[in-house]
């Protein structure tokens, strides 16, 4: 799995609300039933020392109603790097 | 234990067997008899018992996705370890309010041996009470039981587990604190046992988590596919568990 990296956490804070941004989150398409807040939280990798979120998958993304593209989703997405790990 | 052989067809429902407190059923999560579409990430599996207790993830990339074809030819709902994917109930449940009896039944297949495979928690704020996992890590070193291609296999702690197979795990536990536990089967063969899965259930902050969350590389939540789960409030007998057997054999093949 690739996440999205930096060792500053506003970077990726920042590249979260991009990547939200692009697929229109938060929505409340059914207030209180099905909403997406927000695209990924932002965790801490320890042994890294890296913040990081998990990059959109490559095939894209869907709720069922919008599909997105991984390239659409990352539009704009700048000051991280990409690392893969399990 | 009751002789039943697998048919095609199945009339029976979990919600025939009383007592039935959870039902996610991976071939329906939206719980309308309407599948999503195939790769859909869902906020909400609904539950199809009478509780009514709908677990949500609100994050996108740790949402769940429905997958068609994936355990032997049926949809199931697909999890990552490593993106923490879960899903969570509100806080404020009571279904495990003065319980000391249950039957949870799961449908899984893991696609990998790492990991502890979480697959059902009932916890609060800071503490699992059930904790129903493939592996059992300290310290909760106790005792389940998985059936796979005929053969009883105890965990113990160790992964014992093989990938990419359909496993149908039944974790159980009848009155208080030291009575028999756990199991079961792909076979229908029932095998009894020891001492349990579970610490104190929670008493406030009360809330599930499907599969178990806490992910990275050292975490719990499940690496594979889940095809249903059941949760009674109650521990079954012979004749309904053969039945529940039965009826998750026709409908996953397994």
């Amino acid at each position: 799995m690739i996440f999205l990296t930096h060792a500053t956490e506003q970077n990726v804070i920042d590249a979260e609300a991009k990547i939200s941004a692009n697929c229109h989150f938060p929505n409340q398409r059914i207030p209180e039933y099905k909403s997406t807040q927000r695209w990924a939280e932002v965790f801490y990798n320890e042994s890294l020392e890296v913040f990081y979120i998990v990059k959109p998958p490559s095939d894209g993304w869907s709720d069922g109603v919008e599909t997105f593209t991984q390239s659409e989703m990352m539009e704009g997405v700048t000051g991280v790097e990409e690392k893969e790990w399990e | 234990m009751i002789g039943v052989t697998a048919s095609t067809n199945f009339t029976t429902t979990p919600k025939q067997i009383s007592s039935l407190g959870l039902w996610y059923d991976g071939q329906d999560p939206d719980g309308d008899n309407a599948p999503p579409a195939n790769g859909t990430a869902l906020a909400t599996w609904a539950d199809k018992s009478a509780s009514g207790i709908n677990i949500t993830q609100a994050t996108g990339s740790q949402q769940m996705t429905y997958q068609t074809n994936v355990i032997n030819g049926k949809a199931a709902m697909l999890g990552s370890n490593a993106a923490q994917k879960y899903f969570r109930s509100a806080s404020t449940i009571t279904l495990f309010d003065g319980l000391n009896s249950y039957c949870l039944f799961a449908v899984v297949r893991p696609t990998s041996t790492a990991n502890n495979c979480g697959l059902f928690t009932a916890l609060d704020a800071s503490n699992f009470g059930i904790y129903a996992n493939l592996k059992i890590p300290s310290p909760f070193a106790q005792i389940q039981h998985i059936v796979s291609g005929g053969v009883d296999t105890v965990n113990t702690g160790s992964s014992t587990w093989t990938a990419n197979t359909n496993y149908l795990v039944r974790y159980s536990r009848d009155g208080g604190a030291a009575s028999s536990q756990s199991i079961v089967m792909s076979t229908g063969t029932t095998a009894t046992l020891n001492p349990l899965v579970q610490g104190a259930l929670p008493t406030s902050n009360k809330q599930i988590s499907i599969p178990t969350n806490g992910g990275g590389p050292s975490g719990n939540t499940l690496n594979g596919y889940l095809g249903e789960e059941l949760f009674y409030t109650r521990m079954l007998n012979s004749i309904e568990i053969a039945i529940l057997v039965n009826y998750s054999k026709c409908k996953w093949a397994i």
